[in-house]
């Protein structure tokens, strides 16, 4: 869950990739010099990440998926793209330093309309290793080249250099959350409410991201080729865009509702989304901490046990850096990377609350998620 | 000489009343839909031959033209999902947004009324939620509800400085009431913590009314191209594309600004301001049949009183047989279009205060018109409005008072110096009206194909 699901306040830079509003009337467009609607401002979805996942698939390989393009309804998935100018990146780091080891980059091609208004883009995969794969660049040993696949075609499938797979098109969007409740929860709790029940009197048990789609990156990659079965490693996504011909990092996420949950202002969710994890613990930490500390403010409150400052420190060190850890080949979902069918949700809500609060009452998706190559479930169409 | 036809189909002239209009909005927009896509501009990326394959021609705008069944589809889909759970505020802002879109492809003031509706919905069930914000910016300024606008900008501000939505409402509203000064702060700050195509193009527009048309076309420019880097498509880009246009007209560059235009068409099929453009264009170098096309097929697009009032009169200055009848119709669908708005036929009462004066028609109602405008939206538009009214009401000496404040930013605009001295020559100063006419014709000699004509006139007969 990316902040901009939760708080709609975007990046900056997310928001100036796709701030696209303007003022009133040219000087000389209308007879009457009257005022002349201006487009709005909007932020472009298509380098918004929604969710990234890691999972084992079978015993020698690993999934891993990155989601944009919150909330596309079915009467847009047939047009909804990839940003060809954008660099979308899984970085992947094997040592436990939090800098990135390995990066999976994807870049797509214009988009082509078909013959029923289906668009589709070629891509390209590349795979960089050690210095290179730190920063955001376009380098790396080309593993795929592909097609994307149009709504409401069959998932077609690119082979990867030296073994798996890659998948990139529009999905139904696997998260499931009553996002309204939670802003509700949240709402209230930032108003210094203490009162459980009005707290939690806001969910609604639907799950407010049913019936609509997201475009997906999907890799099955070698376990071999990101630090070996048995590997503690840690995943995170970044989206980056040409500025003054540098690319610059827009985008970043890895474990859900870190960004929504910890960060209140848009101002720390703007910055959050321009560092890398390294930056994480001296910029998140007091946050996290206040978090805990209003929520085990409304625990105390209601007679129910807090953590400890000790536990709440141990809890900031465990969430940060943000990054979605990972034992590569380990079947155990989140906090052990992330499959798509897991409940991070209540897993979260039950972290945060001691264990109090143990559900948001969505505890699945919308659309059942198939055994096979991509694993995610085909778009929800007209 | 250059021409600035472009590759999507002509209707005949006709006439055409309000209904007429309608009904034709879904007709041509058929038409435009059905019509060949012009090739994509290329984009060269170099990285190595596979993706320089597969990457060229990245970001074809031309791929996301606007479907209005695509539009209506998600209208409903998001409307339903808020009748079903009207807390949803995700739901919706997305309502809002495609509630927006159908408004500015149609012209349809009942979808900016929904899309108000929805923007209130969702900022009740989330307050201060962004999108929702940015949205109702739009939606207020679109019903010319500045101060509204600007009074839900400042309080979000306060607690979030650098909002780009809110700092970009708040400069927009400012601008439209005539508080300049915090416009600029608002689009200084804007441009500073999100420098793009946004603020460019309004820190563009601010350059214009301050009398400085070549920084101007400078961030115009910069804009036009920045929204297309940022990913801008569409009715978006094209719309920068044609403040651009607009710009390049109005400082003597119709070569460019039939480029910008033409280009916009690309961006945008449907896009009513590039054939507006390219009428003013076409008649501008005296073909006026082209010039009456490109209005007819803006027309079946966006029914606009402004653009029907525009081929008016083409209409007239052709004179061909029937054209009276034609040029007479569309003086009567103007009238209709403003009456037809409703309650809000407000954001139509400048365009109509202008258009009542350009013709020499009910003096007396333009002047209560403009008048009642500049109660709440005192810009430099609102005082030239109000005094070319007045001058046509015959109350030179009140126009000149008008028109002071009018050029009190020492904006260089031939239709703004246009009035100024035909006020001047109405008031028997013949060296300021001839001072004044030179310049409008000298920064755009048809600025106006009718208005210009007169200017030349009024010159002729100067002493």
């Amino acid at each position: 869950m990316k902040a901009s699901r939760n708080t709609a306040t975007t990046a900056a830079l997310l928001a100036v990739a796709g701030l696209v509003a303007a003022i009133g009337a040219g000087p000389a467009l209308v007879i009457g010099a009257d005022h002349l609607d201006a487009p709005t401002v909007k932020t472009d979805k298509r380098i918004d990440i929604t969710d990234i996942y890691i999972a084992r698939r079978g015993t020698s390989r690993t999934t891993l998926i990155l989601n944009v393009n919150p909330l596309t309804s079915p009467a847009s998935a047939k047009t909804a793209a990839f940003r060809p100018s954008a660099l979308y990146e899984l970085k992947i780091d094997i040592n436990g330093d939090a800098v990135a080891d390995i990066a999976y980059r994807v870049r797509f091609g214009s988009v082509v309309t078909l013959s029923d208004g289906a668009v589709r883009q070629s891509f390209e995969i590349r795979r960089a290793t050690g210095a290179s794969a730190r920063t955001n660049e376009w380098a790396g040993t080309r593993i795929a080249l592909g097609t994307t696949t149009a709504a409401g075609r069959s998932p077609r499938v690119a082979s990867l250099v030296g073994g798996g797979a890659a998948f990139a098109g529009i999905r139904d969007d696997p998260f499931f959350f009553d996002l309204v409740g939670f802003t509700q929860f949240k709402t209230k709790l930032l108003a210094g409410s203490t009162n459980l029940s009005e707290l939690l009197g806001g969910f609604t048990g639907s799950d407010t991201f049913a019936g609509t789609n997201v475009s997906s990156i999907v890799l099955d990659v070698p376990n071999a080729a990101i630090g070996g079965t048995g590997r503690n490693i840690g995943l995170w996504a970044t989206v980056s865009i040409r500025q003054n011909a540098q690319w610059v990092q827009v985008e970043r996420m890895a474990r859900p509702a870190i960004n929504t949950v910890f960060n209140n202002t848009k101002a720390e969710k703007e910055a959050a989304n321009r560092l890398r994890p390294t930056d994480d613990r001296a910029f998140d930490h007091s946050n996290v901490i206040a978090t805990l500390d209003a929520i085990g403010n409304v625990l105390t409150a209601n007679g129910l046990s807090r953590y400890s400052p000790a536990q709440e420190e141990g809890i900031a060190n465990v969430l940060l850096p943000d990054i979605l850890t990972f034992k590569v080949g380990n079947a155990g979902g989140f906090l052990n990377g992330r499959q798509p069918a897991n409940d991070v949700i209540d897993a979260e809500l039950s972290l945060l609350t001691n264990g109090h609060i143990t559900s948001d009452g969505v505890n699945a998706n919308d659309a059942a998620f198939p055994a096979t190559f991509p694993y995610l479930a085909g778009p929800h169409l007209p | 000489m250059t021409t600035f036809a472009v590759a999507t189909r002509r209707l005949p002239p006709r006439a055409i009343g309000i209904l007429g209009a309608m009904v034709a909005i879904a007709v041509l927009s058929q038409l435009v839909a059905a019509a060949p896509k012009p090739a994509a501009p290329r984009v060269a990326i170099a990285n190595g031959p596979a993706l320089d394959a597969g990457l060229a021609g990245a970001d074809n705008p031309s791929a996301d033209a606007p479907g209005l069944d695509r539009i209506r589809a998600d209208i409903a889909f998001w409307s339903g999902r808020v009748q079903r759970q009207p807390k949803d505020f995700v739901s919706a802002t997305e309502w809002a947004a495609v509630e927006i879109e159908l408004a500015r492809a149609t012209g349809d003031l009942a979808a900016w009324d929904l899309a108000e509706r929805a923007t209130a919905q969702a900022l009740d069930a989330n307050p201060g939620y962004g999108a929702a914000v940015g949205y109702r910016g739009t939606v207020l300024l679109a019903l010319h509800r500045f101060a509204d606008a600007r009074d839900m900008a400042r309080p979000i501000l306060v607690d979030r400085p650098n909002d780009p939505f809110a700092l970009s409402t708040l400069g927009d509203a400012s601008l439209d009431l005539g508080a300049y000064v915090d416009a600029r702060a608002a689009y200084e700050a804007l441009d500073k913590v999100a420098h793009s195509a946004a603020s460019m193009v309004r820190l563009g527009r601010l350059a214009y009314l301050d009398g400085h048309p070549d920084e101007a076309v400078r961030l115009t420019r910069q804009a036009a191209d920045a929204a297309d880097a940022e990913g801008a498509q569409g009715e978006r880009l094209a719309w920068y594309r044609c403040q651009l246009g607009a710009l390049l007209e109005s400082t003597g560059d119709p070569r460019g600004a039939g480029a910008a235009f033409s280009s916009a068409l690309v961006d945008d099929p449907r896009s009513w301001l590039a054939r507006v453009g390219l009428a003013r264009l076409e008649a501008a170098a005296g073909r006026l049949d082209d010039g009456i096309g490109h209005l007819s097929q803006a027309i079946a697009i966006v029914p606009l009183p402004d653009t029907v009032a525009r081929r008016s009169d083409l209409y007239e200055l052709r004179d061909h047989a029937g054209d009276a009848k034609l040029a007479a119709n569309d003086r009567a669908t103007v009238e209709a279009i403003a009456r037809l708005a409703g309650a809000n036929g407000v954001v139509y009462d400048r365009t109509l205060a202008v258009y009542l004066a350009n013709h020499g028609l009910e003096p007396a109602r333009a002047v209560a018109i403009a008048e009642k405008e500049l109660a709440t939206r005192t810009d430099v538009d609102g005082y030239d409005a109000y005094a070319w009214a007045l001058l046509a009401a015959g109350r030179a000496a009140d126009a000149d008072v008008a028109m002071t404040r009018a050029l009190a930013l020492g904006t260089r605009d031939a239709r703004l110096l246009y009035h100024a001295g035909m006020i001047a020559a109405a008031l028997h100063d013949g060296p300021r009206a001839r001072q004044l006419l030179t310049s409008a014709l000298g920064l755009d000699a048809t600025f106006d194909p009718l208005q210009a004509r007169r200017a030349r006139e009024t010159l002729a007969t100067l002493p």
